[in-house]
């Protein structure tokens, strides 16, 4: 019996699992796919952003404000990437600038600091911008971090700290009992008195396995060009246009690893696996993108991707227990400022939902991170290598990742079994290259790690093997 | 450490530059590899038609390799493999780590053959979504070539390069059907041979001015359309075409590997993507660069014999016998894409130009320009875009250039 | 009958039309040289290839060793050799030219190694 059932492994169900981890409950999270972070927390645009777009009064306000202050420490304790590098948001009309009006009295309200540019000061700083932009609203501790990451180690450290994970595990009913619940998957049953649905964009669809039909979920898609990091000279801010009804509308944005990151579009789609990029959404985003900064090298386009937004339909976060079920908690519809308020989202549900909670006597709320090589002084390298020669071996030559690093990663509390989940972990194959020599090498990698034959070795899904057939034996024909 | 001359790559290019660099008088070599053996991408493949300039016989891939792992084995070179160049600088020092440590080997010379690299389904911005079972077909030639394994069963082949043909008939003969080889210009980017050899022996159709224009399954590859393009290459809507295959296969061009020659701060030459260099090949006095890394070559004899040359012209260099007079510009005019070297010195004894054409023509002019004024031209048959052109220039058409020499290629019709 | 040839002995590309009887040209229009001509006559009445493939190799660093036929073989040879070639495995070290199987089904062709590998001990 179960004391927690956590439907869902993105940031929220990574949240969630590891702030109740130090608790005294038996906890198990189950996650549909072969990886965490694999939905909405893989594909966004990795913003902590300040707190001053959520409406007056709105969840998304206090929650936002909330989180942007407890990132800092949290991505301290993981030892995950975190930087302030401010935001623009720019006005390029009267309509604009009286929007901005509106943002910087929230700003005010919500004792965010702000800035007012003139295009003499901003375009000393970033050069590149549009000079027909008139106006521009700073927030200089708008931050970025790499939410991949930063969900693989909240769900390392829930599992240290005793939290059960289940990948490949897809609730398909729940049912009541009377203690509390039996959550259902393809193949297990889970005994539970409490569920915590964060299932993201199946949100919607796990309340109704218990007849709560009282929030929608749409799937808003969000298509993104990934450029090489030799265009980081394009700007070191994010850049917002004005923000509108359909959302923060298409940035431009510096990511934690220096690449360039331009998007999303908002378009509402009907299949919750509809993550196609299109000829037109990707056009849109080199249109609205060149309005922001003219100048853009689409021949250092390294990647596209679209990702499906839960949006909610109260336009709020959707937290609450339902009444009819005790202990069902919906945490719904975290869409923008989603990635921001998610340590602040956690720390609601447990308070307002969980009472009395006692303190396991040994838990940990910190975890080594990642080896960064690259980035080490010559003489911490010299050491590593003296130490453990695969640090000098590099296996991915874009981003310059070595076999040591590779062979950290997978051995986590959570194992990354597949070539996706190593990429999200550490970037192999996010370079320009996109794992065109890397691959191979880390299938071998893997499959030696994790004692298993390569030919077992996924890309990313269950089953999704990369070497399908033996060319050579006496089993083809 | 100190080196005369340090090579960064050792597949074909790297070979070549350092046995003409030894036997023109460098003796006092490093060869520094990535890979766990040397050869680079020849090894891989498999299939025969290489070195007919070079050796005059055909030889597969490994082959040509041997001949050169064979040379080099009798001269005293040092190898390192498994090492990784991480920086250079333009004092010409070579920063690079392997499980030794990290090494700092102050040169005299350097050849950079870094080789090239595919362009991915990212970089040509693909659209729909993308699945499991989208490779480059380098990467699917590694896995079945030196692995042993065939990636699927029911492959699609977009860009009709010449590693695309060539794996449509490795995935053909290893018992994979190949539904077709879709090309977004209205002409094969592939040699004429490996047309006939890899598609028409296994009836596999070429569809030119097509491309794909949606992609299906989430997690595997379930399916994918290809359409026909307008002349602009934009997809013509309501024409697709749907294969139910499990694989596609990218061969869609190559960019040279040109990360050291960024860190340098040098600038990359818009249409090869690698670095600008003058007639010997230098990108800064003293370091030279050769092979696919310079720009990308559709012959491996090419990729040799601009690599020789490096290594002489490196050899000349630590003798102090290079030109450093001042310098001028070449510009590819019409109906050329690019040109290289793209600079050349005053007193320039004559080199080897190495073009490419923006279209095919079956009969053409080179002509050569000093500004507006035509100095030489020559006819020449059967230029193609996917076949480098390379042309002897003598000095006397040199000597009388004073401003910029512009290079055309005009179309002669019949 | 008819048939359309793409001539590939040179980089032109002539497109060759043929007019045939069972074993013998009656009429060929498009080729530039003689060499156009005797390439379709191999074509139409014995193709040949060159085969080049891989086999199994253990103890070496790579799982796969490179052959190729030492000569061209019938083109109706081509799938057979292939599926001989599926059951062999060799241990290294191997000499490039190193006969892998000879005079494979009988065609008078040999199989080499077109790369040397050395053993690896692991």
């Amino acid at each position: 019996m179960n004391d927690i059932i956590i439907i869902g492994g993105g940031i929220i169900g990574a949240f969630i699992a590891h702030d109740l981890s130090r608790y005294k409950l038996k906890i198990t999270l189950l996650e549909k796919d072969n990886d965490v972070a694999n939905e909405t927390t893989m594909a966004n645009s990795a913003i902590i952003h300040t707190g001053y777009d959520p409406k007056d009064g709105s969840l998304k306000a206090d929650l936002n404000v909330e989180g942007h202050r407890l990132y800092p420490q949290i991505c301290k304790d993981l030892e995950v990437p975190y930087q302030q590098i401010g935001a623009y948001i720019v006005a390029f009309n009267d309509e604009d600038e009286k929007n901005l009006a509106i943002l910087k009295q929230r700003a005010i309200a919500r004792n965010i600091p702000y800035e007012e540019l003139t295009p003499e000061q901003f375009l000393i700083v970033e050069p590149l911008l549009n000079p027909q932009i008139k106006k521009v609203l700073s927030f200089p501790t708008t931050a970025i971090i790499d939410p991949m990451q930063t969900c693989a180690a909240l769900i390392d450290v829930a599992i240290t700290n005793g939290v059960d994970v289940r990948l490949n595990q897809e609730v398909i009913s729940i049912t009541d009992t009377t203690d509390g619940y039996l959550v259902n998957t393809q193949d297990h049953s889970y005994a539970t008195r409490y569920v915590i649905n964060c299932a993201g964009i199946n949100s919607a669809k796990v309340a109704r396995m218990i007849g709560d039909d009282s929030f929608d979920i749409t799937y808003r898609k969000g298509e993104y060009y990934v450029l090489d990091k030799k265009a980081s000279y394009l700007t070191k801010h994010i850049i917002y246009p004005c923000p509108s009804k359909m959302g923060k509308g298409v940035l431009i944005v510096p990511t934690i690893h220096h690449n360039i990151l331009l998007g999303p579009t908002a378009f509402d789609v009907e299949k919750d696996d509809d993550v196609a990029t299109s000829i037109t959404g990707l056009q849109e985003v080199r249109q609205k993108a060149q309005k922001i900064i003219p100048n853009i090298p689409f021949d250092l386009v390294i990647r596209t991707f679209a990702g499906l937004r839960a949006k909610g339909s109260t336009d709020d976060f959707i937290i609450y227990e339902n009444n009819q079920h005790s202990h069902f908690i919906n945490v719904a519809g975290i869409d923008s400022p989603g990635i921001a308020s998610a340590p602040a989202i956690s720390r609601y549900v447990i308070n307002n939902f969980f009472h009395d909670l006692q303190l396991k006597e040994n838990y940990t709320i910190k975890r080594r991170g990642y080896y960064h090589f690259d980035a080490l002084d010559e003489a911490s390298k010299a050491r590593l290598i003296a130490h453990e020669p695969k640090f000098g071996h590099i296996i991915c030559r874009c981003e310059k990742i070595s076999e040591q690093e590779i062979i950290d990663c997978i051995h986590r509390p959570l194992v990354p079994r597949t070539l996706k989940a190593i990429k999200k972990r550490l970037r192999p194959g996010m370079g320009r290259c996109q794992g065109g020599f890397c691959a191979p090498l880390i299938i071998k990698i893997i499959a030696k790690e994790l004692n298993i034959p390569e030919d077992q070795v996924c890309y990313d899904a269950y089953e999704s093997k990369i070497l399908c057939y033996e060319s050579k034996g006496d089993d083809h024909e | 450490m100190n080196k005369k001359l340090v090579i960064i790559g050792a597949g074909s290019g790297g070979l070549c530059a350092a046995i003409s660099a030894y036997k023109h008088g460098t003796h006092d070599i490093l060869l520094i590899e990535q890979d766990q053996e040397t050869g680079g991408i020849l090894n891989q493949c498999i299939h025969n038609g290489f070195g007919l300039h070079t050796f005059q016989e055909e030889l597969t891939g490994p082959a040509f390799a041997q001949r050169l792992k064979d040379e080099i084995a009798q001269l005293p070179i040092d190898i390192w493999l498994d090492t990784c160049v991480t920086n250079i600088t333009k004092e010409k020092m070579v920063i690079c780590q392997n499980k030794n440590g990290i090494h700092h080997i102050q040169a005299q010379a350097i050849i950079i053959t870094a080789g090239c690299y595919e362009r991915s389904q990212g970089a040509i911005a693909l659209t729909g979504h993308r699945p499991k079972g989208i490779y480059t077909a380098g990467q699917a030639q590694k896995y079945l070539n030196q692995d042993g394994y065939l990636v699927g069963k029911n492959v699609f082949i977009l860009g009709s390069g010449d590693i695309g043909l060539i794996m449509a008939r490795r995935m053909s003969l290893e018992g994979a059907k190949v539904y077709g080889v879709a090309e977004i210009m209205p002409y094969s980017n592939g040699l004429k041979r490996n047309i006939v050899q890899c598609l028409d022996d296994f009836d596999i159709p070429l569809y030119l001015s097509h491309t794909i224009s949606n992609i299906f399954g989430k997690d595997k590859l379930e399916a994918i359309e290809i359409s026909p393009v307008d002349e602009n290459r934009q997809i013509i809507p309501n024409q697709a075409k749907r294969f139910n295959v499990d694989t596609l296969l990218l061969s869609v061009g190559l960019i040279p590997e040109n990360s050291l020659i960024y860190q340098l701060g040098l600038p990359l030459d818009t249409k090869t993507k690698g670095p600008i260099v003058d007639e010997f090949l230098q990108l800064l006095p003293g370091i030279f660069a050769a092979g696919n890394g310079l720009h990308v070559h559709d012959l491996v004899d090419h990729v040799a014999s601009e690599a020789r040359q490096a290594g002489i012209n490196a050899s000349l260099y630590l003798e102090n016998k290079l030109s450093n007079k001042p310098m001028i510009q070449i510009i590819p005019g019409e109906n050329v894409s690019y040109c290289v070297p793209q600079f050349f010195h005053q007193d320039s004894s004559g080199f080897k130009l190495s073009l490419r054409v923006k279209l095919p023509m079956p009969k053409a002019k080179l002509q050569f320009f000093d500004d507006n004024k035509l100095l030489k031209e020559q006819v020449m048959m059967n230029l193609f875009p996917a076949e480098m052109v390379t042309y002897q220039i003598s000095a006397d058409v040199l000597a009388s250039i004073s401003t910029k020499l512009t290079i055309k290629a005009v179309m002669i019709n019949e | 009958m008819n048939k359309q040839f793409i001539c590939i002995c040179c980089p032109k590309g002539c497109i060759i039309d043929v007019t045939y009887d069972h074993d013998k040209i009656e009429n060929i229009q498009g080729n530039s040289c003689k060499r156009g001509a005797s390439y379709v006559q191999d074509e139409l009445f014995s193709p040949t290839r060159m085969l080049t493939s891989t086999v199994k190799i253990n103890n070496a660093m790579h799982k796969m060793l490179s052959v190729q036929t030492d000569k061209p073989i019938p083109k109706d040879m081509i799938f057979p050799i292939m599926k001989q070639l599926r059951h062999i495995c060799v241990e290294a070290p191997i000499n490039i030219n190193d006969i892998i199987i000879a005079n494979i089904l009988d065609t008078g062709v040999n199989i080499i190694a077109t790369r040397s590998m050395e053993k690896i001990t692991k």
